[in-house]
């Protein structure tokens, strides 16, 4: 986890301008504002530091490139369809039609950890592995003897668990007579009187608080019966409780066959009753002496509470978390429906059949460090993964957004990048060597021209000048760093699919463009002569402003520069982002 | 749904129909065009401004709730060390405990919108929730109910006067970024009430921006009636939070902010309101906070949750008595609430207190409310809402003065009535004939008077009612009064016990409607929803 935060290079996804939300907006302005509507077509500066960024940004790892689109594709614009469910923790495939039965969870020995999360293991108590038998955290040592549950069986922990809950739930005042005939007596139509449950402090003995679950079932089987003798009448039907919900359809059925015919059925529809026993609000002493015996650490934290279905407050009431069944699920475009992940239907396999990764199109960076108002060199290197020649026009404002804007300037904005052909080309091909030496020779650092370029690749010089932070304002954090959003656009000629037969030499030309914005560094205090870093962001090495090109490596992060140069052209695999290099 | 989509039965005569075998098939055998989707049953989505709640109908609990956390704020693919998260949480001058919205968005800045500089902030902020709803629906999705999103309806409860804007935000984004064929939209306190059983209720919901009192009468929310302003309070969780972090920064010296995931933890843990009775056993209870323990008495850690929910005011203020009106605690509020509802309500709702939202998990604070309002109704009884509703009549109605006059009238014979009734020995038949009369003339009066609009629903109707009203209360105390029972005079107790119920909540409610194949009020259908909104429309239907 001691990745360095910068460099990084995030691209960013347009799909948040195409939405639903989105023409609303346009067009509930276009009304009233349009020069704001034009103002938004025509599209500004992409605002990093814009709180809606942190949506519309991703990592190249996570973008998927759609062909027949010719876009790049995010997580929120796929649509998933489910291919296989699966345990995470035996593998175990579930078929479909038991899942939603199943409740999504892992119905064998599966479990994880009510506090910790972590998967528990079913282990023996006894001598010699005989039982009595717990589930076991191997992480936090958290165990179901904790909440006083043991298993006869190491196997089918499931059903025993949920035989041991319902057991634990009936309290054992009341053995004799059980809770569940006071529940079910109610539901009985021909029960009469208003019996309340009386939870209130001064009442002896209170009658076991039923269950949310015990509740609700009970509630249900109420409104179903209510149901049955609403529709009994041959009237009502669900009719009296939808009346009720605000539907009018009764009233209209009465128009459409029932005048004339049957007027006495109106007589006879029966009104939807109200449950004759609900639940008094009970007192919550018992609740709040509970509390203060357990104190901070006994009480259950917020992520533990919401994970489980009870909400439990105290850690006393936790259950071990059936595992979720996860899915493999394969990804299409959502405007083209065009496949861009399909993966292997077998749980075993990690292979995929389609995938259609964006970063076999896009390019990576690498970086330097920040102080104050002073001019900063970069190298941006654009990687081309086509078998195609591609031209690259960058575009970047002078100012970055924001309240503490850092002046940038690319030397060589437009500039081409060689084919990806293979390796061996680069070493042994007759026309590549000459290119490639004439490339290298560069390195002037000048206007206009690129500071270097291989087989494949073509790098150019950034310059930033970070801006001077005032010491007497409070500075969010965010304002330290350096963010610059550059569009990119690249231009290239590929061959047209050549299944119709006809285009078989035409070249088409294709064009592609999306902003993508750079975390340069964090702009450090103004010391004479030393820059000061944020610790976490391990280029803390100090190093000197130095305006002659190249930059004396002085430190680890230069190093590891050009050992990312080297993987990188020496690797097919184009995918190696500054954070994948890591 | 389209109403003119054929159906089998209609049109056949009852008496051919077989008497009700399956109930699954009675009930939407009147709703034909439902019967498209029946077979697939909805979904519940519960949205809040803190928690999303997601799962299937018919089922007890929701399948998911997911707290909008950090995590779901933070750019994908993020990279933290333990430093730089630190600095991420800190990134909005804000640590932690986001919520997703902001009902007051459309008030902050001020009345005039220089620039369409709030248009701008209001439009990001739907932006994010925009963002934020698609990230956390789409966990739910993918991680907890592990269905396809194309072939589910969806039911979501709405709370009342909820910001059409937003929520045609949160439609849109269903719709697009899900395919949802259609939404149901519910009431969220109806649906509170229908998990408690009930048919009628006041629903006391106490969310993280505010809280908001709705009486429920057969199954239908009480709206108007002043309700809007007057059965709403800020005193609500983000109030509490505030209270709790000014509570701890005491005891930690040279601390001047606290992490506020790290407070609404404690809150969770240790917030509770103490009951009436001595605690003999008071322990230290041990708080980490802010890196280092504290220790404090347990009974002190009720003082947050007292001062948010039951102190006279909140903000700073000469005359504490006289709250603001967005301020009032919430015994009060409920009283307030009660006061405008017709009686009949009134008498039904009372005893049937109902509490959802994540201000009734704190312990002890339900039963502490209804004690409060307890008190409140027997000092003040009912009358003086009679009283003070016919007096606001009169103010509000200044355009159809014909209606103030005869009003007035009303109050006038009201107080000889009293004047009558504290000499005791008088005839009291003449009174009320006189009253009759006086009756008779308002009803005429407001009849006619048409344009007395902006006190009409609220004020209009419940005028013959007061004065019915009055009369009753005024007869039962004289009759009282002859008794020489003074006690019994309080009328709090004639009109039902303060009580509370407890409900399901309304995820619960919206799961039991879902699965009795209810169709909502309100349906939405996403192609004729997405069109109206691309032509500037709010696709929700008129009325909402």
């Amino acid at each position: 986890m001691n990745a360095p935060l910068f460099p990084s290079i995030l691209i960013s996804c347009p799909c948040s301008d195409n939405v639903g939300q989105q023409r609303s907006r346009r067009s509930k302005t276009a009304a009233a504002d349009p020069d704001l509507d034009q103002w938004e077509e025509e599209g500004e500066t992409f605002d990093p530091r814009s709180p809606r960024s942190a949506f519309s940004l991703f990592p190249l790892e996570n973008l998927l490139f759609c062909e027949d689109c010719n876009q790049v594709r995010c997580p929120r614009c796929v649509q998933d369809e489910i291919a296989c469910y699966f345990c995470p923790s035996c593998l175990f495939e579930v078929p479909s039609s038991t899942v939603k039965s199943e409740g999504n969870r892992c119905t064998r020995n599966c479990f994880s950890c009510p506090i910790c999360f972590a998967a528990l293991a079913v282990t023996a108590t006894g001598e010699d592995q005989t039982g009595p038998f717990i589930l076991l955290c191997a992480h936090c040592l958290w165990s179901t003897s904790d909440i006083g549950i043991t298993f006869e069986k190491p196997t089918s922990i499931t059903a025993q668990l949920t035989a041991k809950l319902k057991a634990a739930s009936l309290p054992p005042s009341n053995s004799l007579a059980p809770p569940e005939s006071s529940h079910s007596r109610p539901l009985s139509p021909l029960s009469q009187g208003s019996s309340v449950y009386n939870f209130r402090p001064n009442s002896p003995i209170p009658p076991p608080a039923p269950t949310d679950e015990a509740e609700f079932a009970r509630l249900k089987g109420y409104y179903h019966q209510q149901n049955t003798i609403a529709s009994s009448d041959d009237f009502g039907g669900a009719g009296s409780l939808s009346r009720l919900m605000g539907m009018y359809s009764t009233g209209r059925r009465i128009g459409s066959y029932g005048t004339g015919n049957m007027p006495k059925l109106v007589k006879q529809k029966q009104e939807w009753q109200e449950i004759e026993s609900y639940r008094v609000m009970d007192s919550e002493d018992e609740v709040i002496e509970k509390m203060k015996k357990a104190g901070f650490y006994g009480a259950t934290s917020q992520s533990q509470r919401i994970i489980q279905s009870h909400q439990p407050r105290l850690l006393e009431d936790v259950r071990p978390l059936a595992a979720l069944l996860r899915t493999k699920r394969a990804k299409r475009c959502r405007s083209c429906r065009h496949i861009l992940v399909k993966p292997e239907q077998k749980v075993g396999s990690i292979r995929y059949r389609i995938r259609l990764v964006a970063g076999l199109d896009h390019n990576a960076v690498n970086y330097f460090s920040l102080q104050p108002l002073a001019t900063h060199q970069f190298l941006l290197t654009v990687t081309n993964p086509l078998y195609d020649v591609i031209n690259i026009t960058l575009a970047t404002p002078e100012k970055t957004p924001g309240k503490y804007p850092a002046t940038v300037y690319i030397l060589c904005p437009e500039f081409e990048v060689g084919a990806s052909t293979d390796v061996w080309d680069e070493a042994l091909g007759p026309e590549a060597k000459p290119k490639a030496k004439a490339a290298k020779g560069r390195k002037t650092g000048l206007a206009g021209t690129i500071w270097d370029s291989g087989r494949n690749w073509t790098s150019v010089i950034l310059e930033i000048v970070p801006p001077h932070l005032p010491d007497d304002v409070e500075l969010e954090e965010d304002d330290f760093i350096v963010k610059v959003p550059i569009l990119v656009r690249s231009v290239y000629e590929s061959d047209v699919d050549k299944d119709d037969g006809i285009g078989k030499d035409i070249k088409e030309k294709k064009e592609h463009s999306y902003w993508s914005v750079l975390e340069v560094g964090r702009i450090g205090k103004k010391v004479a002569g030393k820059v000061g870093f944020d610790d976490s962001a391990s280029a803390g090495t100090g190093v000197a402003v130095n305006k002659a090109l190249p930059p004396t490596p002085s430190g680890e992060p230069r190093e590891r520069e050009h050992r990312d140069r080297e993987h990188r052209s020496s690797s097919r695999s184009h995918r190696e982002s500054a954070g994948a290099a890591r | 749904m389209d109403p003119k989509t054929p159906t089998t039965y209609r049109g056949l005569p009852p008496s051919l129909r077989t008497p009700s075998f399956g109930l699954p098939t009675s009930p939407h055998r009147y709703t034909p065009s439902s019967s498209l989707h029946n077979h697939e049953e909805p979904l519940i989505f519960e949205i809040g401004s803190r928690i999303l709640r997601a799962g299937f109908t018919n089922e007890p609990a929701p399948r998911c709730t997911l707290a909008w956390s950090e995590t779901l704020w933070r750019r994908v693919g993020d990279r933290f060390t333990s430093a730089s998260e630190e600095a991420e949480a800190k990134k909005w001058g804000r640590k932690g405990g986001r919520a997703v919205w902001d009902t007051g968005f459309a008030l902050r800045g001020g009345e005039d919108d220089i620039d369409g500089e709030r248009e701008g902030r209001v439009r990001q902020m739907m932006g994010l929730v925009e963002d934020l709803v698609e990230r956390g629906i789409r966990v739910a999705y993918n991680k907890h109910l592990i269905i396809d999103s194309k072939q589910r309806r969806i039911l979501l409860p709405v709370p009342p006067l909820f910001p059409t804007r937003l929520l045609t935000t949160l439609l849109a984004t269903i719709f697009t970024h899900f395919q949802a064929p259609s939404i149901t939209l519910l009431s969220s306190p109806v649906l509170a009430v229908v998990a408690s059983g009930l048919r009628s209720g006041l629903v006391i919901d106490i969310g993280f921006h505010e809280t908001i009192v709705t009486p429920v009468y057969e199954l239908r929310a009480v709206e108007g009636r002043g309700l809007g302003v007057h059965g709403r309070s800020r005193r609500s969780i983000s109030v509490l939070r505030e209270a709790w972090i000014k509570f701890l920064l005491p005891y930690l010296p040279d601390v001047t902010s606290l992490d506020f995931d790290e407070v609404e933890e404690i809150m969770e843990r240790l917030g509770h309101i103490s009951s009436a009775s001595e605690h003999s056993y008071d322990p230290d209870i041990s708080i980490p906070v802010a890196g280092r323990t504290i220790k404090v008495p347990f009974s002190r850690l009720a003082e947050p949750a007292e001062k948010t929910f039951f102190a006279a005011t909140t903000t700073q203020s000469d005359t504490p008595e006289y709250g603001d009106d967005d301020d009032t605690p919430l015994p009060r509020l409920l009283y307030n609430a009660l006061i405008r509802c017709p009686v009949d309500v009134r008498a039904t709702a009372v005893s049937r207190i109902m509490f959802v939202g994540g201000g009734a998990r704190i312990p002890g604070l339900q039963a502490r409310v209804l004690r409060e309002l307890e008190g409140i109704v027997e000092e003040r009884g009912w009358q003086l809402g009679g009283r003070r509703r016919v007096r606001r009549g009169s103010v509000a109605t200044r355009k159809g003065s014909v209606v103030a006059e005869r009003k007035g009238s009303v109050v006038s014979v009201k107080k000889e009535l009293e004047v009558r009734e504290a000499a005791p020995g008088r005839e009291e038949e003449e009174g009320e004939e006189k009253l009759e009369e006086v009756l008779e003339d308002v009803k005429e009066g407001s009849e006619g008077s048409e344009e007395a609009e902006d006190s009409g629903e609220a004020e209009d109707m419940p005028v013959e009612e007061t004065a019915r009203e009055m009369v009753r209360s005024v007869s039962a105390r004289s009759e009282a009064t002859h008794e020489g029972d003074d006690s019994a005079s309080r009328s709090g107790k004639k009109e039902g016990e303060v009580r509370g119920v407890r409900t399901l909540g309304v995820w619960a409610g919206g799961s039991l409607v879902a699965g009795l194949k209810v169709r909502g009020k309100v349906e939405i259908e996403k192609d004729k929803f997405l069109s109206q909104v691309a032509n500037g429309g709010t696709g929700l239907p008129a009325g909402w």
